[in-house]
């Protein structure tokens, strides 16, 4: 039977990049046809570090440890979350749910996001799976499939600037997502090929055509001269330069819309204010989002050597953590919280007004916020709070509630491996279980698998 | 269709039938000789008696085989030809079933797959590492085959240790440039020529570390500054020369013409569009995405032999001895002998793998890591054990199954360094190592202690220095961080006054204290938990005195803690894979695939030991499997699933009684069997006598050169390799059980020198 070289390659088990672009097209084509189930679904991880702790993001009348889910409609944020009142309805809180089987203290690695302990204390440790921002950036896939935008490094460097590695997201078992840290890169990156400040991303974005288009026909030359049996490892290489010719023309055809909704590009692209390096990154997320580059956002947003000066505070995170601060560190916090949810209300502002079928883009979207170390400096993982903003796409019905789960150990806890696994689910990863399980709960009986059914639309 | 139409098509198919019965005699005899035909013939006489209408077991009928339709053969030819590969099938209690017949019959079972246009799945699935043993263990050492031995030309994908060694010659910071070449993360050989192929993930990490590479060259290395910063393009020869530069440090041999004219033309091309910084760009990009960086190319370039195998050219056996034994590609003189013609031959090669195993200034990482992933005891940081269960386990700050991993690297080092009786001295030796950066630390202190004087005054002499690399075990200081695993701000240490002094620092200020007898023996307050897999308590550790330690109750690798962990569960020990480990790595078994439909589960009885729970296993239907595996595995029930000996076995998920868990007698006996030697075979009586026996086993010791043969083949084996699987183990033999003696039979062999001759176009 003759094979084609498309058949021999799909015949292989190939990585999961040799895929990239059929799922986007298929989906391309599906929303071309009018199908309102196929809108893409949106993903912002925002990921910040030393902790959240639950008592900061707790409306006063839900204080304490009780288990409950109420609607947040009758009560008031905290102050420093103001800036998200006018998007309650879209807001949930979602706190009690523990991670014990991940690494406390500074950081957790990328055990946050895939559940399971690795690293030390400066050393990111081993990736045994994709994370489940990577998994969910799968499920709705785009021309930048997951793009990672990094103000700093891992938790405790004092990296800063260009391609980041903080060790929070795997894209697969050893493979860890690159993350921008140069707002202006980014821009570059994402923009240039319609739009640009030096003129320097349209030419890249050019050139990056002459390179593709050379390799595709330099590999095929060399093929020839290959024994029959091994070309199919040469048609792998072939094929995934290809399949980048594919991304480079969906991009330029994409042109007018990418420089309809690329921002503005200013100073603040080049800052070294950390501060306006956030506002940079939240501006690049927003507009890829709209634009339709990209799906997925991840967003690190400080380590543990940021220093927030123009908020008027002195000690970088760490030293707050360690309450070397001359304010005490909830004062701290509630400073830096309150800097944060003006970044998100911005965020949430930009993506509510594009309409997109009878809703918004909000709607159709998730951004979860949230920390590397859980829920104190040094997380304990004893419970690791989240918070979320937008509409899901109508899967969880979380938007407006603020939901605490019993605590761990008693009945009815639950784990971050069955809230990862709840957002995999209910976006169309059927996994039964994401993740590792508590092996002390495990012991003691009270470990559940499987999603949080409860929330699930 | 028209009425005339239909009609025409009336008479077509009546004329058809006309000749059908003509033909019948003809088509009959015809059927008769269809391989389809004389296949089912076989199955009736074979395997009727329970896959016919009247049995069928399994759900598998094989008498009407030649019958049913085109889907349910290819499916029954897959199961039939694993069953019969593996002797499975026909059952041993069914009668004779020779080793002639059993050929027959796979070829017949081919013969019907070509008949059904397509190729078997059982034969892919045959080239994985799993599969290595399926090829008939005393067949491969009977001697009988003489068959000329060979390896398929192929193209073997970039290592991804290679890569960590030569990327910081690629021009852009080494940091900043990430793995592409990844390797499944599972236990065992993995670096497959055949399996690994450079696809859209790979391509996506090279492209960003080909930007970046490009980037830092364009700042910093003067050929290419030089036209970034000009304002008009370079001329031919500056182009010339800065591809050639690049192309160098990636394929490791200068552009053809035809390169350079292709090269020159991307650039000149995207020159006119976007200026030519951008174009040197992606020119740069281009080169480093160079097919050879990608793959090495083994396709046997010498000439031909009678036999149809051609030899690898003098420059492909270069790269081939120098990726074998290192992580560097060939160096000068390996080059220089390629490019003389001192390169030619068995006895050429013979003479290059020997200079690079005697000379103890070249590093051979290859060699250990081959007793990394066959032991795989190298995995056992992944095994998360809970903390608190264990009574101070420690996870945080520090991975401790890390370190009995470091431990256990020193073990085979100090092993293969004697180079003899190796593979028993793995298997058997109870000198266990327990060198880490605290021994580094606490033997540094104490030298600083007994020779304050002359380092108070700033100087240390030739011989001291001597004798602190001595104390520390060292050749050189190169060596240190492969042994001792230090802290990334130690990494720097070299013996001088300075670097002295900083220790001593270090080891007061960590260990919070001034006492002087803690100061020289004893770990920081965070390890002080880590001896305890050795069983010995904390106030027995003492990380000054000479190592090894002899520890009772142990043997070899499979009873050090770091193997033990590697073998174990979350919260059990795992007598199934252990056991499965032995039957294949040790003793060139085969444990079928668990049927999918079957739900392996050990059901929770707190009351139980893990080996009464086990129990279930010993069903009819899964004993056929599990017997050969649970015999072995729970010999190894003397230690606990973080590899401490017990005579007891906790049951620490029923409630305590009075402060404590109850426990039952452990009881590991087992049984070996499999050895193909009846003074070995038969009951033991727990782990230790199992490994004693193993030892002594001639089938042990050809296991692991097939495994060995494997690694640096870099595939599994085939019968025709035959010839090359019994010199290295004749030179094992030979040489008092030297695994320098193995590597050199392997490299030299047929096996590893031809490929058969399938020539470019």
């Amino acid at each position: 039977m003759p094979q084609t070289r498309r058949h021999t390659l799909k015949s292989l088990s190939l990585g999961a990049g040799s895929f990239l672009l059929t799922p986007f097209l298929n989906q391309v084509q599906l929303q071309a046809a009018g199908n309102a189930s196929a809108l893409p679904k949106r993903f912002v991880f925002v990921v910040k570090s030393s902790g959240i702790v639950p008592e900061g993001i707790t409306p006063e009348p839900f204080a304490g440890e009780n288990a409950r889910n109420e609607s947040l409609a009758d009560v008031a944020l905290p102050k420093s979350m103001a800036a998200l009142e006018p998007f309650k309805d879209q807001l949930s809180i979602v706190q009690g749910l523990s991670g014990k089987m991940c690494r406390g203290g500074h950081s957790s690695w990328f055990g946050a996001m895939g559940v399971y302990m690795t690293g030390g204390e400066h050393d990111r440790g081993a990736i045994l799976r994709a994370t489940a921002d990577a998994e969910l950036a799968k499920l709705s896939p785009a021309p930048f499939n997951h793009v990672g935008l990094a103000v700093r490094g891992p938790a405790l460097s004092k990296s800063y600037g260009g391609v980041l590695y903080p060790g929070i997201t795997a894209t697969a078992a050893n493979k860890e997502l690159p993350f921008q840290g140069s707002p202006d890169l980014a821009f570059e990156q994402l923009f240039g090929s319609a739009a640009s400040a030096s003129g320097q991303g349209q030419k890249r974005f050019r050139t990056q055509k002459d390179l593709l288009d050379f390799m595709v026909d330099d590999i095929r030359k060399v093929n020839e001269a290959i024994p029959s049996a091994e070309k199919n490892k040469l048609d792998a290489y072939l094929n995934a330069f290809e399949e980048l010719q594919v991304r480079h023309s969906r991009l330029t055809d994409m042109r007018d819309r990418i420089k309809a909704n690329a921002p503005a590009f200013d100073d603040k692209f080049t800052s070294e204010v950390e501060e306006v390096r956030q506002e940079a990154h939240f501006d690049l997320a927003s507009a890829a989002l709209i634009g339709g580059l990209t799906n997925c956002v991840t967003v690190r947003l400080d380590n543990l050597s940021t220093v927030y000066s123009d908020l008027g505070l002195a000690k970088h995170n760490h030293g707050i953590g360690h309450n070397e601060s001359s304010r005490t560190q909830e004062e701290c916090r509630d400073i830096i919280r309150k800097h944060h949810c003006g970044l998100l209300a911005n965020m949430a502002g930009k993506l509510k007004a594009v309409p997109e079928g009878d809703s918004t883009m909000l709607d159709n979207t998730m951004i979860i916020f949230f920390s590397d170390s859980a829920n104190k400096h040094h997380g304990d993982c004893f419970e690791w709070p989240y918070m979320v903003l937008g509409g899901c796409g109508g899967k969880l019905n979380i938007p407006g509630r603020y939901i605490r789960y019993p605590k761990y150990g008693d009945s009815g806890c639950r784990t971050i491996g069955n809230w990862w696994t709840t957002l995999l689910n209910a976006f169309g990863n059927p996994i039964e279980h994401y993740g590792n399980e508590d092996l002390e709960l495990k012991q003691n009986g009270s470990s559940y698998r499987g999603p949080l059914n409860e929330l699930i639309t | 269709m028209s009425v005339a139409g239909s009609f025409r098509v009336c008479t077509s198919v009546f004329g058809c039938l006309v000749v059908a019965i003509a033909l019948w005699p003809v088509t009959a005899l015809a059927k008769e000789n269809q391989a389809d035909t004389r296949l089912q013939k076989v199955l009736v006489q074979h395997c009727s008696d329970c896959h016919s209408a009247d049995v069928q077991e399994g759900s598998v009928r094989l008498d009407n085989f030649a019958s049913v339709g085109s889907a349910r053969k290819e499916s029954l030819l897959n199961r039939i030809e694993e069953q019969v590969f593996l002797g499975q099938m026909p059952p041993r209690d069914a009668g004779e079933f020779s080793m002639e017949r059993q050929s027959e019959l796979l070829s017949l079972i081919q013969a019907n797959f070509a008949d059904l246009g397509t190729t078997s799945l059982f034969r892919e699935k045959i080239k994985s590492p799993g599969y290595g043993n399926y090829i008939n263990h005393s067949r491969l050492f009977s001697g009988e085959i003489k068959a000329k031995a060979f390896s398929p030309a192929r193209l073997w994908r970039t290592s991804p240790y290679v890569f960590d060694s030569v990327k910081s010659d690629f021009g852009a910071d080494p940091k900043h440039l990430r793995q592409p070449f990844i390797v499944d993360d599972k236990q065992g050989i993995r670096d497959y020529a055949s399996l690994l192929f450079a696809d859209s993930a790979v391509v996506d990490v090279l492209m960003t570390n080909a930007g970046k590479s490009a980037d830092r060259l364009m700042q910093r290395v003067p050929v290419y500054r030089d036209i970034a910063e000009r304002k008009e393009s370079p001329d031919d020869t500056k182009l010339a020369e800065a591809i050639t530069q690049h192309f160098r440090r990636v394929a490791y041999r200068e552009p053809t013409d035809g390169e350079l004219a292709r090269y020159a033309g991307l650039f000149r091309g995207s020159a006119k569009d976007s200026g030519h910084v951008e174009a040197l760009r992606v020119t740069l990009m281009a080169v480093m995405l160079h097919h050879e960086s990608v793959y090495r190319i083994e396709i046997g370039l010498g000439p031909e032999d009678e036999h149809g195998r051609r030899i690898l050219s003098p420059t492909e056996l270069a790269f081939a001895i120098a990726y074998a034994l290192t992580d560097k590609p060939p160096n000068e003189v390996l080059l220089r002998a390629a490019k003389s013609g001192q390169l030619r031959t068995a006895a050429d090669t013979k003479f290059q793998v020997t200079r690079l195993l005697d000379d103890e200034s070249i590093q051979k990482p290859r060699i250990l890591r081959f007793f990394q992933e066959f032991f795989g005891y190298v995995h056992a940081h992944k095994v998360f054990k809970d903390a608190k269960r264990s009574g101070g386990f420690a996870y945080y700050g520090e991975n401790y199954p890390e370190m009995y991993e470091r431990d256990a690297d020193f073990f085979v080092m100090k092993i293969l360094e004697d180079d003899t009786d190796v593979f028993r001295q793995l298997l058997t030796s109870d000198r266990y190592y327990m060198l880490r950066r605290q021994t580094f630390r606490n033997t540094v202190y104490d030298f600083y202690q007994k020779n304050k004087e002359e380092l108070d005054a700033g100087e240390i002499s030739e011989a001291k220095t001597r004798e602190l690399l001595d104390r520390l075990d060292l050749r050189g200081w190169d060596e240190l961080n492969r042994k001792y695993n230090l802290h990334n701000f130690n990494k720097g240490f070299n013996g001088s006054v300075r670097a002295i002094e900083q220790i001593v620092k270090e080891c007061s200020q960590w260990k919070h204290t001034e006492d002087e007898d803690t100061l020289l023996h004893a770990m920081q307050p965070l390890y002080k938990k880590y001896p305890m897999v050795y069983d010995l308590a904390d106030d027995e550790q003492d990380f000054l005195r000479p190592q090894p330690y002899k520890r009772p109750n142990r043997a070899g690798m499979l009873t050090h803690p770091a193997w033990l962990i590697a073998h174990s569960l979350n919260d059990t020990t795992d007598p199934i894979r252990r056991g499965k480990w032995i039957r294949e790595r040790l003793l060139a078994g085969t444990v079928p695939d668990l049927p999918i439909t079957v739900d392996a589960t050990i059901p929770e009885d707190h009351s139980k030991t893990l080996r009464e729970r086990l129990v279930v296993t010993e069903q009819q239907e899964c004993w056929r499997c599990h017997v050969k595996m649970n015999p072995l595995g729970l010999a190894f029930e003397i230690y606990d699933d973080f590899g401490r000996y017990r005579t007891e076995e906790t049951l620490d998920k029923l409630p305590k009684q009075k402060g404590e868990y109850p426990t039952k007698p452990v009881n590991a006996t087992g049984v070996l069997a499999g050895t193909e030697d009846d003074r070995l075979d038969g009951e033991v009586k727990d782990a230790l006598e199992l490994i004693d026996r193993l030892a002594s086993s001639d089938r042990v010791r050809q296991s692991i050169i097939r495994h060995a043969f494997r690694y640096f083949m870099g595939r599994n084996e085939m019968l025709t390799d035959s010839q090359t699987l019994i010199a290295a183990d004749n030179a094992y033999l030979n040489s008092g059980g030297s695994f320098k003696a193995v590597i050199v039979s392997l490299l030299t062999s047929d096996s590893y020198l031809y490929r058969r001759s399938l020539v470019p176009k």
